[in-house]
């Protein structure tokens, strides 16, 4: 309680003379003001009713129903304060109390996010309605009431009520909408994608700086994925192929093709996924690369703070002569927190940390390090982002007791913009270097892209 | 500067409230909290005043003091109860207040037809402040107003209406109609002309 409203609720000093007709008016003044929800003016008239009428009883009464409903944190604020905070459920108590004291659509509205927020999809939906019927509160209805028609796979549904959300006058929601309606056209129960990005490399060969061949490459990329249990749950599974062709180097063409299947669970601010995939890749025409991979990752969202970690086995198996030795098992751990800004801008900040156990020990290394990414949303239509990262290298000691140790800079900008709602123009630059205790080990690269993508959800 | 020129409306008004009148102690008082800015307290005030005789004039300050404590809707009501309650009351700084009051509940249309009966009759400073506000309207008016405008209107008073606000609720209905008249070809306008009606019909 301020010291402003102990003051306001203090006892009454009664006036050197009464006067019940006066304090009759202010009492039925602080009842007009209370009735319109005002308590400050209701306090004041009935503070004044009873200094002028002590005997006025059910004055007395008001006034201390008055301090201590304000004493009380107000349920309303309360439950926004824990819904930012990532507890929906208790975020719901309190607006359950506050529609009891209250029952506006605002609160309505409030209601159904942490319903849907809870995956309680069908004790949602009427609360949106309720709230969309209020002209204050429609629009911001219409994107949850979107997002739950996304989860049920209906799309179309979906895709109207963020374009109808996309007019509001508020730039956050009207940006948020314009964003979901991109989504909601690019997601369904089987999306398709593929994407172009011609790409330039000063160094294609990763060679050392003496022998550094620049060249450029086509790239392509397809991929389709699909959740057939619905948006956003369960089940997923994936596959992707990429092909580079070098304009020159075409030792260095290069082709992967991979697949995944795995299951996501989600909670209320929190949630976890296991999957396992398998990758094959070939360099200049011959098989290069069979791998496995079995993830496991956790993300903790209490309001714009997340916080994640996971950890991948990859087994691998090298097929291109002279590198079979380096077959083996890496251990990938990760630990991540990023910040999500107003608009959708972020700020992440990782670190990675590595073990390489080749079949043959001499080749076993470790490597660690931190990374981050600052992704800039621009306008509705455009992002913008930078990353880097150092990473640091050492390889287990040999016979003769020596470790090389190498040092891996890495940075990049990028930008994209939306062309409707399927296709996506971007551009990247970049470079990274190496340094190495290797003779010869240490190199760099300067590499830039300009591509199209595109994506469609299906179902 | 609106301050200063209200309360010295006030007190030619008051001057003619007989002493010893408990509401015309009352109405001084509102007067006084008004002007050093204690809305609070000049609301209550203002109240009394009018349960305890002053009658229908005290409701116009009630209306003023509601705009100043930022009750728009609550104000509009007050100022369509006090015309009914005592036209002669109205002045035209009561009206420049009326005027703030409709262009704060985006009633636009309305304020810029308060506002030009204002003009400089209440002194050059609330003149000034008139024409600024009467700019800034004409700024939103340089288009003609798209049909989601009007349905916003007409759906926001629906809604005055059901909540029982019914001169908000005719305001905004007629608002409505006067957009939908600004329009190259009217658009719900019987829509808007019955719900004033309706309004109207079920005003006290």
């Amino acid at each position: 309680m301020t010291w402003l409203l102990l003051a306001a609720c203090a006892a009454v000093e009664p006036a050197p003379r009464a006067d019940p007709m006066a304090a009759q008016a202010y009492a039925e003044a602080g009842e007009t003001e209370l009735s319109a929800g005002s308590f400050d003016t209701a306090r004041e008239a009935f503070r004044e009713a009873l200094r002028l009428d002590p005997s006025l009883l059910r004055v007395r009464e008001a006034l201390e129903r008055i301090c201590d409903a304000e004493a009380a944190p107000d349920p309303f604020e309360e439950g926004v304060r824990l819904l930012d905070a990532g507890r929906p459920g208790a975020a719901l108590e309190r607006f359950e109390e506050a529609r009891r004291r209250s029952p506006d659509a605002g609160t309505a509205l409030m209601l159904g996010i942490c319903r849907y927020e809870l995956g309680e999809d069908e004790a949602a939906r009427p609360l949106l309605l309720e709230a969309q019927d209020d002209p204050l509160t429609a629009q911001s209805a219409d994107v949850f009431l979107g997002l739950l028609a996304l989860r049920a796979g209906n799309r179309s549904e979906a895709a109207s009520r963020f374009a109808s959300a996309g007019g509001s006058a508020d730039p956050r929601l009207s940006a948020a909408a314009s964003e979901l309606l991109k989504l909601s056209r690019r997601a369904g129960r089987i999306v398709v994608g593929a994407a172009i990005d011609p790409r330039f490399d000063t160094n294609v060969a990763l060679a050392s700086d003496a022998e550094a061949r620049a060249d450029g490459a086509a790239v392509a990329a397809v991929n389709v994925s699909s959740r057939p249990l619905g948006w956003g749950r369960g089940l997923y599974v994936n596959a992707n192929l990429l092909y580079r062709q070098q304009f020159s180097a075409r030792d260095y063409d290069f082709a992967g093709a991979g697949g995944a299947a795995g299951w996501e669970w989600s909670r209320p601010a929190l949630a976890a996924s296991l999957e396992y995939g398998a990758e094959a890749y070939a360099l200049g025409g011959s098989l290069y690369l069979l791998a496995q991979r079995l993830t496991a990752s956790a993300h903790w969202t209490p309001g714009r703070l997340s916080l994640g970690g996971s950890y991948r086995l990859r087994p691998e198996d090298f097929r291109a002569s002279g590198w079979e030795s380096y077959s083996g098992y890496r251990h990938t751990a990760g630990l991540d927190a990023s910040w999500h800004f107003d608009g959708g801008s972020s700020l992440a900040l990782s670190w990675r940390g590595e073990r390489h156990d080749a079949f043959s020990a001499a080749l076993s290394d470790w490597e660690t390090g931190p990374w981050i990414l600052c992704l800039w949303r621009a306008g509705a239509d455009v992002r913008a982002g930078v990353q880097a990262g150092v990473l640091r290298r050492w390889d287990d000691a040999d016979e003769t007791g020596t470790s090389l140790r190498d040092m891996y800079l890495h940075g990049e900008a990028f930008a994209e913009y939306d062309l409707g709602t399927q296709w996506v123009l971007r551009a990247g630059v970049g470079a990274y270097r190496t340094a190495s205790q290797a003779q010869g080990g240490s190199y760099g690269n300067v590499f830039a892209s300009v591509g199209v993508a595109w994506a469609r959800g299906f179902f | 500067m609106r301050l200063r020129a209200f309360a010295a409306m006030l007190a030619v008004l008051l001057s003619g409230i007989a002493r010893g009148d408990d509401g015309g102690t009352h109405l001084r008082a509102g007067a006084s909290a008004f002007r050093d800015g204690r809305y609070d307290r000049a609301l209550v005030e203002f109240r009394v005043a009018g349960r305890l005789g002053a009658g229908g004039e005290a409701t116009w300050y009630v209306a003023a003091a509601l705009l100043k404590l930022g009750r728009v809707d609550e104000a509009i009501e007050a100022f369509d109860a006090a015309e009914r309650e005592a036209p002669q009351g109205r002045d035209v700084v009561l009206d420049f207040y009326r005027a703030s009051a409709c262009y704060e509940a985006k009633l636009y249309l309305t304020a810029d037809r308060l506002l030009a009966q204002v003009g400089e009759k209440a002194g050059p400073r609330i003149g000034q402040e008139a024409a600024r506000l009467r700019e800034r309207i004409a700024a939103l008016f340089t288009q003609p107003p798209a049909e989601a405008v009007v349905d916003w209107y007409l759906a926001q008073a629906d809604l005055e209406l059901r909540a029982g606000r019914r001169a908000l609720a005719r305001a905004l209905y007629a608002e409505a109609a006067a957009l939908s008249g600004r329009r190259p070809t009217p658009y719900r306008a019987d829509a808007a002309a019955a719900g004033i009606q309706a309004a109207a019909g079920s005003a006290p």
